[in-house]
């Protein structure tokens, strides 16, 4: 597989996120209340999707900082609505939310992964034609 | 990615993903270890409905229990008292027996006596900004009633000369724990109300009140944070219920003459030569009882 010097990009996301998790693990000894838990782990997924979504539209080169930003918080503050509305109702709703991400996330990896292997195969051609 | 409106432009989109990523990561390191700390708790797979259920369970069980000792000792009480009315040595013995009773708190009591209430300042001083949780919690310990404050309470009733307590309707006997379990109070290892707690005792209402309410008393050292914290009332007849627990012996056996004497021997030496008078609640009375009185007068 040959790396065009754009695609070396997509390693930012992966990097500062081990970077955050030293942070988090050596700088902020602080655990949360465990009933503040399942919140937490879906901020975290949340996170991801919108890291996912971002990077895709990055390298299709229609990344819009403002859709990225309004689509993170509002799907963080949905998720957070729904795991909160199914625990006062006793239905895991939050399950609504881990599914639809966790398909979000899937999908927008197998796009970039895609994308990646065309690029690759065109800068092959370029190489050897 | 717009649907509406086909994007004319591209921002820059490294450092945007490269923040978020970094929140992503302390997100889930703080995730993990929570994680980790839940699994250290043994609360892993007990979702809250379990719990719940599993609590009332248990509960339910418990106060059947609870019933069905309740019944056996009313019925024991009855056979007791036809047993006792046969001859003069029977009735002396249960005469003996009902007041062994009362002194271990098995049966119901009523008589005169005092309430006493304890419950949390009514206003907590608000945390400073420059105020750490731990010395805010330091701070504002003595707004709050604690395990200790009740036992004090029990210790001075006792001092006065109660003859029966009991904290939130529960008896408080011989081997009664007192003591704080989150926002509840748990005597006889039964849950009750935190604050208000409420404290009732037959004895010399009089001699209760005023041990109370003296100068530099506990009423006083209350009254320095928050007067509405320990309240007492006298009472002409209050009624304490009996104990209701489970009262095995597995380990005591009563001592032989010989050890008895021994023991008594020793506690009698170490009343002599306590320099302090209070010292002399140190000394083994479980082994004799007779020793008992002079110990409450010693107190008094």
């Amino acid at each position: 597989m040959i790396w065009r010097k754009e695609m070396w990009l997509v390693l930012v996301p992966i990097v500062c996120s081990i970077a955050g998790f030293a942070l988090g693990s050596l700088f902020f000894p602080y655990t949360i209340p465990p009933v503040m838990a399942p919140y937490f782990s879906l901020a975290a997924l949340s996170c991801m999707d919108a890291i996912c979504g971002g990077v895709r539209a990055g390298v299709e080169g229609k990344f819009h900082r403002d859709i990225f930003l309004s689509g993170f918080f509002i799907n963080s503050l949905l998720a957070g609505l729904l795991a909160y509305a199914g625990d006062r109702i006793g239905v895991d709703l939050y399950l609504a939310a881990i599914v639809v991400m966790g398909w979000r996330i899937f999908t927008n990896l197998s796009l970039l992964r895609r994308y990646f292997l065309t690029q690759s195969q065109m800068a092959r051609k370029e190489v050897s034609g | 990615m717009s649907v509406f409106s086909a994007p004319s432009r591209s921002d820059p989109w490294v450092p945007s993903i490269a923040a978020l990523s970094i929140i992503f990561g302390v997100l889930a390191a703080a995730s993990l270890r929570t994680q980790d700390r839940i699994r250290g708790e043994g609360l892993i797979g007990t979702r809250p409905q379990q719990v719940f259920g599993a609590y009332s369970e248990m509960r339910a069980t418990v106060s059947e229990q609870k019933k069905q000792i309740g019944d056996l000792q009313s019925s024991l009480s009855k056979y007791q008292a036809a047993a006792a009315k046969e001859t003069d040595n029977e009735k002396l013995l249960y005469a003996d027996l009902q007041k062994s009773k009362v002194m271990a708190g098995i049966v119901a009591v009523t008589g005169p006596g005092v309430t006493i209430t304890l419950r949390d300042a009514r206003e907590v001083p608000k945390k400073t900004s420059d105020m750490s949780e731990e010395t805010y919690a330091q701070w504002t310990n003595g707004y709050h009633i604690h395990d200790q404050d009740i036992q004090t309470v029990v210790n001075e009733l006792r001092a006065a000369g109660a003859e029966s307590i009991s904290i939130n309707d529960q008896r408080v006997v011989a081997s009664t724990a007192i003591r704080c379990v989150g926002p509840v109070v748990q005597v006889n290892a039964v849950p009750t109300s935190g604050s208000p707690v409420r404290i009732h005792a037959v004895g010399d209402p009089e001699a209760m009140y005023s041990g109370f309410t003296m100068p530099g008393g506990v009423k006083d050292q209350y009254a320095m944070t928050d007067p509405s914290m320990f309240g007492i009332e006298k009472a002409k007849a209050l009624t304490l219920p009996a104990y209701s627990g489970a009262t095995p012996l597995r380990w005591s056996q009563i001592a032989t003459d010989k050890k008895a004497e021994q023991a008594q021997r020793a506690s009698e030496t170490a009343t002599d030569s306590a320099p302090d008078p209070v010292a002399g609640d140190a000394t083994d009375t479980r082994a004799a009882p007779s020793n008992a009185l002079p110990d409450k007068e010693i107190k008094q």
